[in-house]
Formats: structure tokens, sequence, C-alpha cells
């Protein structure tokens, strides 16, 4: 574990679940006031995080045995959203902030999506916010190039305001990958679990794609740890500032 | 009767009209605390728990999947 930009920690080499539970752990301490606001990024290895209403598919217990033995052991995370495969191809990232008092939906996305597209666009990636509804897990405030879906982004608020709650805004970037690959994975668990949902490789790429010379992809990780370092340093007071908002009504 | 509400500023609905309740952690009937978390919301790919206002029998007014938008009642607690 290292920080190398104000309130950003690296970890590597977890299964996909230890990071998860690395990261609400993480998330409960800020929110109870026992660590600052900050960054996480992880990578780990082959998994398919999927989301609680997921979870609750007629064949969610076959579709996990299936995807296991295939090697892709499926989660469960707290955000919205739905299935998307995770692995040595992507890199996953979490800001972590108490839960304020008048934060916003789209303030929260800002603090991600501000960052991430400052380090995308460092890369030389024409990247922008933007839907792309036939991408895995998509979401009106998807990272996109070429109109393809290069990240995704999603909240999770646990808790409430000033009693230990936290907001946690997440992305997981595509740096490698092959479409075709991924999306079948995420498909094949669609069907087995009982969703209508499906995705198409037409509307996914990743940052490998979108450069001109492509890289190979231990090079291009260095290259986009250092981007988004250099980007969060450059956003840092985004996150430790409270909204302008005076009271939040419930 | 204490309303259980979205909060007006939890999103722009002007972006983002519509949300729905993903989950009631408690059933129709049950007893619950101050500022227990009751339900939980899923809107834009964002999930967000929701707080009882006060002590008491809790009321659903918004069934799990129930649409909701910024300001809607999504239960009631009777405090009596």
């Amino acid at each position: 574990m290292r920080a190398d930009a104000p309130g950003l920690i690296r970890r590597e080499g977890l299964s996909a679940a230890q990071a998860l539970d690395w990261q609400r752990q993480t998330a409960s301490e800020v929110g109870a006031g026992l660590r600052p606001p900050g960054t996480l990024l992880w990578r780990c290895a082959p998994a398919l995080i999927v989301t609680r209403p997921e979870s609750r598919l007629p064949g969610f217990g076959e579709a996990c045995e299936h995807l296991q033995a295939a090697g892709w052991p499926v989660c469960v995370r707290d955000c919205g959203g739905s299935a998307f495969p995770v692995g040595p191809h992507s890199v996953q990232i979490a800001r972590i902030l108490p839960r304020r008092p008048g934060s916003s939906l789209e303030r929260l996305y800002g603090c991600m999506a501000k960052p991430l597209i400052a380090a995308l666009r460092r890369l030389g990636v024409p990247a922008c916010l933007g839907a792309v509804p036939d991408a895995f897990c998509a979401g009106s405030r998807d990272v996109a190039a070429g109109g393809r879906k290069l990240a995704g982004l999603a909240q999770a608020w646990r808790g409430q305001p000033g009693r230990g709650g936290y907001a946690m805004i997440t992305a997981s970037v595509l740096l490698g990958g092959e479409p075709d690959s991924l999306c079948r994975v995420v498909n094949r668990f669609q069907r087995m679990a009982g969703a209508a949902l499906r995705c198409r490789p037409q509307a996914v790429t990743a940052v490998r794609w979108e450069q001109s010379a492509v890289p190979d992809c231990a090079a291009l990780s260095r290259a986009f740890d250092a981007a988004l370092a250099e980007a969060l340093r450059a956003d840092t007071a985004d996150i430790a500032t409270p909204p302008p908002v005076a009271a939040e009504a419930v | 009767m204490a309303d259980i509400r979205v909060p007006n500023d939890l999103w722009n609905a002007d972006e983002t009209p519509e949300g729905v309740v993903a989950n009631w952690l408690y059933r129709d009937g049950s007893e619950v605390g101050a500022g227990d978390t009751v339900a939980e919301i899923m809107v834009e790919k964002a999930t967000m728990e929701i707080a009882a206002p006060a002590a008491g029998r809790l009321t659903i007014t918004v069934p799990k999947d129930g649409v909701v938008r910024p300001g809607t009642v999504i239960g009631r607690i009777d405090e009596s």
C-alpha cells in the first residue's frame, strides 16, 4: 500500500471480494471520522461484479456456479447499475467522503468524472461523459470515447449525514481487454440469472484501443496511475470542501 | 405522523426525473427507531439509504420497485 497523491491509496494482488471488503471498511472509517476523505485505486484478479438487485434474480445461484467454474467469480457490490467484469484489463477507483447535508448525486459524480476525464485526456484519449445504452452497466454518466464506453461511474450512500454515514463514488476503467470476450461473460451471467439485459461489444472500448500507438499493458497501467495521481493533485480541494447547501431535508 | 421523504436536494429532477425504491429494510407495520435506515433507493446507478425521521410504527406508502422523485413521501411513522 502506498500513497502517491494526497489521499490516494493503491492496492494490487487482491481478489475482487477482498478489494470490495477493503473498500467498504475504508469507507466506514471515513464516515466515522477515523480517516480523512480519500481515493482508493485497485486492480484484482478476474471477477464479475453485480448489484444487490441482480443477486435476487431467480437464476443467480446457478449463474454464480457456472461463472466461478469458468474463472469469473461473482461478487456483489453496494453501488447501483448492473453487472460488469473486472480483472487485469481494468482499474477500479473509489472516492470516499463523509455523507454531508446537501450532497447531491450530480455534484458527487463530478468529483469522480472531472479528475478521471482529465487523466484520460492526459493519455491522449478524447474522453467525455455520455450515455452508451448497449454497453454493460450502462448509465447516463458513462465515460466514453468515440461513442463507446470506456469507464462506468456509480455511487453508494450509506448511513446518514452526521452519524457516521459516507458517500462513495466509484469508477471502473477499461484499460485493455477484448470487448467481445468481456461482453460474452456479462451476457452469460444475465441470461443464466434470468435478466433481460444484454450488452454489445460494439458499445465498449478501452484506453488501449483509443491510443494511436498501442502500448503494452504494464506501461499503460503505469501511465494511467501517474495521470490520475496528477489529476487528483489538481482536484483534491473538491472532495474536501463541503457542499454549499445548508440542510438535507429528511 | 412523520413522513419518510426522499430528500428534495438528493438529485436534480430536471436531469434525472425518477428513481425507484430498491429495498425496504423493515416490513410494513414494524417498529423502527429514529434514525434507523429503513429503505434504500436507487437512481442513476446510485444507491442511497433513507432514515426514519422518528421512532414508531412504519407504514410503507411506496412499495419496493415503486417510482420516486425528490420530495416523494415513501412511508410514514406513527409516533403514537
